[in-house]
């Protein structure tokens, strides 16, 4: 008899278990529209998408998904919508659910990730796909993360089955944590023009990504651990075992078994999380999930400014209201915020303006022991999402993008890098 | 007493060229990889890619923080040096 997943079942695929599967993507570019697009034809169930990127001509080439009218007209279209509403079109599951929310995955939250059988991460940039790592960590979901730049890429699946195991920190240590530095790369990337890219790549990687997810999906995770290179032009190809790094920054601590529920929202103030979740605690304090910038060097005098509106990046360096030109103080650096005790100044603010939203998933701890507890905040996943399926057209709630993003402003943060020099000069000689 | 060098070959990310060392046992992934990139064996690490080093033996990726010698990297072996690349837009 002919049905739609005949020889995918030949092939090992148990579409049941794909219909009840959650996989949120992270981003809607090349990559992710390949990536969708093998998924939502596979029947995955429900896919969540997150992108703060309009579409522009230049991305059509790369993007399956995106229809040649997606950037008609004058108003530019956001990737995760229209990847969203594309991919219900295609799917082949009986009941697809498809997600989507414009913006930074870092500003959704653990909300984003709830449920998920695998967690697939399809952006550029070396920072986030190592925050997504450290997110799917904790949460102890496998992570699959995709990059390529001209005829070549990279996959890596982490199984984040034990806090011990490698993860995606232990590869690039140097990516940056938080958002502090976030602007800084997006410049150094600008500087360094277009990175080559092409469908065929994109289309190759996304499969690969698929191919893995769907696998994870499945309980298959002979590739954990695994970093796969790939050459298309020249048919090179490697598959190495990603060893664990002693030092590495990364979050190799598994929350899943230790998550409580709370009864707090994300509107609520951080006071009343530390109250009712910090009771059995001397000293509750909120660790924030990003250091958020409270102050940063004025861009004309080098004194600390206050930032009002607290961000997790700057996108413009503050000024000073009036300051004369003069040498800038040595050290000056932007000062953040990690932590919020209950007798903060901030702790009266509502849990929301620090990147918490509904069903997030946050630490609390005990300043006096050392002790932790991990809450889920109430609310729903309804509040994070636009919800597409198939008998309604559309159902939920939009997000807008946080007042964080449109406030940035830009700091410079080249000091607090380390470019100290190695010492390597002596170590290590050219041998003719 | 100075423990004696290793002697190592690394292999290009793209090309098929090779670049043969006389390693410390104390150089690091990180150090090899900056070295390698003054020499102009491979670009310097940028935002869009960065490199690393997988001990082509073992088949394991050596951490940026590991020496090579701790890696298991002896003399006479061959380090790939295999490029991770971000991708092609602005940070997310």
């Amino acid at each position: 008899m002919d049905e739609p997943f005949n020889r995918e079942k030949l092939a090992g695929y148990n579409p049941e278990l794909l219909q009840r599967a959650n996989v949120p993507v992270i981003g809607a570019g090349a990559l992710a529209n390949n990536l969708v697009q093998c998924l939502a034809l596979s029947g995955v169930g429900e896919l969540r998408i997150v992108d703060f990127d309009v579409i522009e001509l230049s991305n059509l080439t790369r993007s399956p998904l995106f229809p040649r009218d997606s950037v008609r007209g004058t108003k530019p279209r956001h990737k995760a919508r229209v990847l969203a509403a594309e991919a219900l079109k295609l799917s082949y599951a009986p009941e697809p659910t498809i997600r989507s929310t414009i913006g930074y995955f870092q500003d959704i939250g653990f909300g984003f990730f709830e449920g998920a059988g695998a967690i697939a991460c399809a952006v550029d940039s070396f920072g986030a796909r190592a925050e997504g790592s450290d997110m799917a960590r904790l949460l102890g979901v496998p992570y699959i993360e995709a990059g390529f730049r001209g005829s070549a890429g990279q996959l890596t699946l982490f199984g984040n089955r034990n806090p011990d195991e490698p993860c995606f920190r232990c590869l690039q240590p140097e990516a940056v944590r938080g958002g502090v530095s976030c602007a800084l790369y997006a410049r150094q990337v600008a500087s360094e023009g277009r990175t080559p890219a092409t469908q065929t790549v994109a289309a190759v990687f996304g499969a690969l990504a698929a191919e893995a997810v769907i696998a994870a999906v499945h309980g298959d995770l002979r590739l954990s651990g695994h970093m796969l290179s790939l050459d298309l032009r020249t048919g090179r190809s490697s598959l190495a075992r990603v060893t664990a790094d002693p030092m590495c920054p990364g979050a190799h601590r598994i929350w899943r078994d230790r998550i409580e529920d709370v009864e707090v929202g994300a509107d609520d103030s951080v006071a009343t999380l530390l109250t009712k979740a910090g009771a059995a605690f001397a000293e509750p304090a909120l660790l924030l999930r990003h250091p958020y910038v409270v102050s940063a060097p004025c861009e004309r005098c080098g004194r600390p400014v206050s930032i009002q509106n607290l961000a997790r990046r700057l996108k413009e360096p503050p000024a000073c209201k009036s300051c004369a030109t003069g040498v800038i103080p040595a050290g000056s650096g932007p000062e953040v915020l990690t932590a919020i005790s209950v007798g903060s100044p901030y702790a009266k603010r509502p849990l929301s303006r620090f990147g918490i939203r509904s069903r997030d998933v946050v630490e609390i701890e005990d300043r006096a022991t050392g002790e932790s507890r991990i809450v889920r905040l109430s609310g729903s996943i309804e509040d994070l999402f636009v919800t597409w399926m198939r008998d309604t057209s559309k159902a939920g709630s939009a997000v807008a993008p946080s007042s964080d993003e449109a406030s940035e402003a830009s700091v410079e943060t080249a000091a607090v890098r380390d470019e100290s020099a190695s010492k390597a000069t002596t170590l290590f000689a050219h041998k003719a | 007493m100075n423990q004696p060098l290793i002697e190592v070959t690394f292999t290009h990310p793209k090309l098929s060229t090779k670049f043969s060392a006389e390693v410390s046992p104390e150089t690091t992934a990180q150090m090899a990889i900056d070295e390698l990139g003054k020499a102009k064996f491979i670009e310097p690490a940028s935002a869009a890619a960065q490199y690393v080093l997988v001990h082509q033996g073992s088949g394991n990726t050596i951490p940026a923080s590991a020496t090579l010698a701790s890696a298991g990297v002896k003399s006479g072996d061959t380090v790939m040096v295999t490029e991770k690349s971000a991708g092609g837009r602005e940070a997310v």
